[in-house]
């Protein structure tokens, strides 16, 4: 196997990267580090294939992955215009999630890297959301990291590649989850967040009384899984709903998340100034739920008033995407060579390894 | 014509290394039965095989692997890095069933009855197809109940396959009838089989014959107006 090492010659490097760990098939090329450069950046979402079933499929998910990675790879090359011997290492999402796919992504990677004879890189997916920012921005460490998505909720203090803390987290539903699970319980459709987005535009957010869970506590956990059951509750003894209370009830969630993303938010900002008086506090925003412009609006606020600098890469980064896993390769090969050919897929992979699991201590380890 | 052959279908987990040309014939395998893991093992068993048949990626003619039915994940392993190499070289890759290269090596090619390869499924299921004596293919794959093949299969049948014990139990099968118990192809076999299919033909898609496990939930909805 070649290996690279940039710090012996500053020429920039080309990377495959490659995304299948929930429901997007993604591929990509991104050039690195010095010109940053996005030279293809495929996605093709399995949003039809799940709608029936108001959420994805795990095997569903896996089913489609495999069908059409190859062409996706084959399309991602072709738009960048590189031949194999154009790029110098494949990186690809190697967990946590869905493991069908992530195995599909990183077995179609390792044989890539394989057969064209360059590095394989294995990529933790919440560390391609925590440096892309790096790609879109002229960023520097440390910095916080707000992950807000389908799969994860949580603070993420990064100090540098590789060097990760986990400073809170939900304790049960992901935001994007507890959107989608609020939108088939209201009947509304997959995917929940902008459907629940467009209703609460009509509606009264102060109508019901939603809980703020955990904000009575110290620390930066949250949870959501509380608030959906309370929505369900309210919900029930007015059944059937009207038009109008659905839009209320969508309304009231939402503000109720926004408010303790909010109030974390500033606690996490004053967290990391204590911890980096001398630094310019900045705040990344990354995952599908940035894409709520209510819940963008008062993490803007937050920020503002903590006296923060708001980065929100653009929403085709923001949201799951094969660039940042190259991008995440090139940052990582920038340390020194990488082979992570013997590394195994995996569900479970909480980017700071120090920290004990949250959720589910099972065989497979800890979810977050 | 040099092939790559991988196998991660079923409990096996296997790769090799076969050339049928006149002057550079070679066969080099290397597999063990595994039952579950595949994606840690393969690559390394890629590396030695390729090695031992000091075969370069840019050797090969065509990449074969088996498409299933097996474990769903384990054939997804399989048929991700074949397509991989596929894509990477610009060489075919072709599907192989699992079935197909089970009836090869089980074909009694005597001209007597047919052979019917059988794995076992869940529950009363199998993953079935029906062969000739010399294993030409005689019928579609199916997942059949044991119940339904006792109703319709000929009394001579022969069988072969993990499932073909309870199978024969079920149609009340003399043992001689039974000529192959294994539960997984041999990697040779599949090889063998790839060098002669038709690439147009022996699509590498998956063989699931099972739909996924999933269906629309509605429960705790509430009602709307």
């Amino acid at each position: 196997m070649t290996s690279v090492n940039p710090k012996d010659n500053a020429a920039d490097l080309t990377v495959l990267g490659i995304e299948t760990s929930c429901d997007e098939t993604a591929a990509a090329v991104v050039r690195g580090p010095h010109g940053r450069q996005i030279l293809s950046n495929t996605i093709r979402s399995q949003i039809d294939e799940h709608t029936e079933f108001g959420g994805v499929v795990p095997e569903i998910a896996a089913r489609a992955h495999i069908d059409i990675l190859d062409r996706i790879v084959a399309e991602a090359m072709q738009e960048a215009d590189c031949g194999w011997d154009d790029i110098d290492a494949v990186a690809a999402t190697a967990g946590p999630g869905l493991i069908g796919g992530v195995i599909v992504g990183f077995m179609t990677a390792k044989a890539i890297a394989m057969a064209a004879n360059k590095p394989i890189v294995g990529v933790n997916h919440l560390e391609g959301h925590a440096l892309t920012a790096r790609l879109t921005h002229d960023l520097d460490f440390p910095f916080l990291l707000l992950l807000v998505s389908g799969g994860h909720s949580q603070f993420l203090l990064v100090r540098g590649v590789g060097d990760y803390e986990r400073l809170g987290t939900t304790i049960d539903d992901a935001i994007g989850e507890a959107f989608d699970k609020t939108a088939k319980l209201l009947g509304l459709p997959y995917p929940g967040g902008p459907h629940v987005e467009k209703m609460a535009a009509a509606g009264d957010p102060l109508r019901f009384k939603l809980p703020r869970p955990l904000l009575d506590r110290a620390g930066l956990d949250m949870s959501f899984a509380g608030l959906k059951t309370a929505l369900r509750t309210q919900a029930k003894k007015l059944e059937p709903v009207d038009d109008q209370t659905v839009s209320d009830l969508c309304a009231g969630f939402q503000r109720a998340v926004s408010d303790v993303l909010a109030a974390r938010t500033k606690s996490a900002l004053d967290l990391f100034k204590q911890r980096h008086p001398d630094v310019e506090p900045v705040i990344v925003v990354a995952g599908g739920v940035a894409a709520n412009a209510e819940i963008r609006s008062s993490l803007l606020t937050a920020a503002a008033e903590a006296g923060a600098r708001f980065i929100a890469p653009p929403m085709r980064l923001c949201t799951d995407n094969a660039a940042m896993i190259a991008w995440a390769g090139i940052e990582r090969l920038c340390e020194g060579p990488v082979d992570d050919m013997a590394l195994s897929p995996r569900p479970r992979w909480p980017l700071d390894a120090r920290q004990a699991g949250i959720l589910g201590a099972g065989r497979k380890g800890a979810k977050v | 014509m040099r092939v790559l052959a991988i196998d991660t279908s079923l409990a096996n987990c296997a790769a090799a290394v076969l050339d049928n040309g006149a002057d550079t014939a070679c066969f080099e395998e290397v597999g063990e039965e595994i039952g579950r893991g595949h994606a840690e093992r393969l690559m390394d068993m890629i590396g030695e095989v390729m090695a031992e048949a000091s075969t370069a990626f840019s050797d090969l003619d065509r990449v074969v692997v088996t498409v299933g039915p097996g474990s769903f994940t384990g054939l997804r392993v399989g048929l991700s890095v074949a397509r991989g190499f596929g894509l990477v070289l610009g060489k075919p890759v072709v599907g192989i069933t699992t079935l197909a290269a089970i009836a090869r090596a089980a074909a009694p090619s005597d001209g007597g009855a047919d052979l019917l390869v059988a794995l076992t499924g869940k529950g009363e299921e199998v993953y079935c197809q029906q062969f000739t004596a010399d294993g030409e293919v005689c019928g579609d794959a199916g997942v059949r109940t044991l119940s339904d093949l006792a109703n319709c299969l000929p009394r001579g049948i022969r069988l072969a396959g993990s499932a073909a014990e309870s199978v024969a139990g079920k149609l009340g099968a003399a043992p001689e009838q039974i000529v192959s118990r294994c539960g997984f192809p041999g990697i040779r076999d599949v090889a063998e089989l790839g060098l002669t299919a038709d690439p147009a033909r022996s699509s590498p898609s998956p063989l699931y014959l099972r739909p996924p496990d999933a269906s629309p939930q509605t429960r705790g909805r509430i009602e709307r107006q």
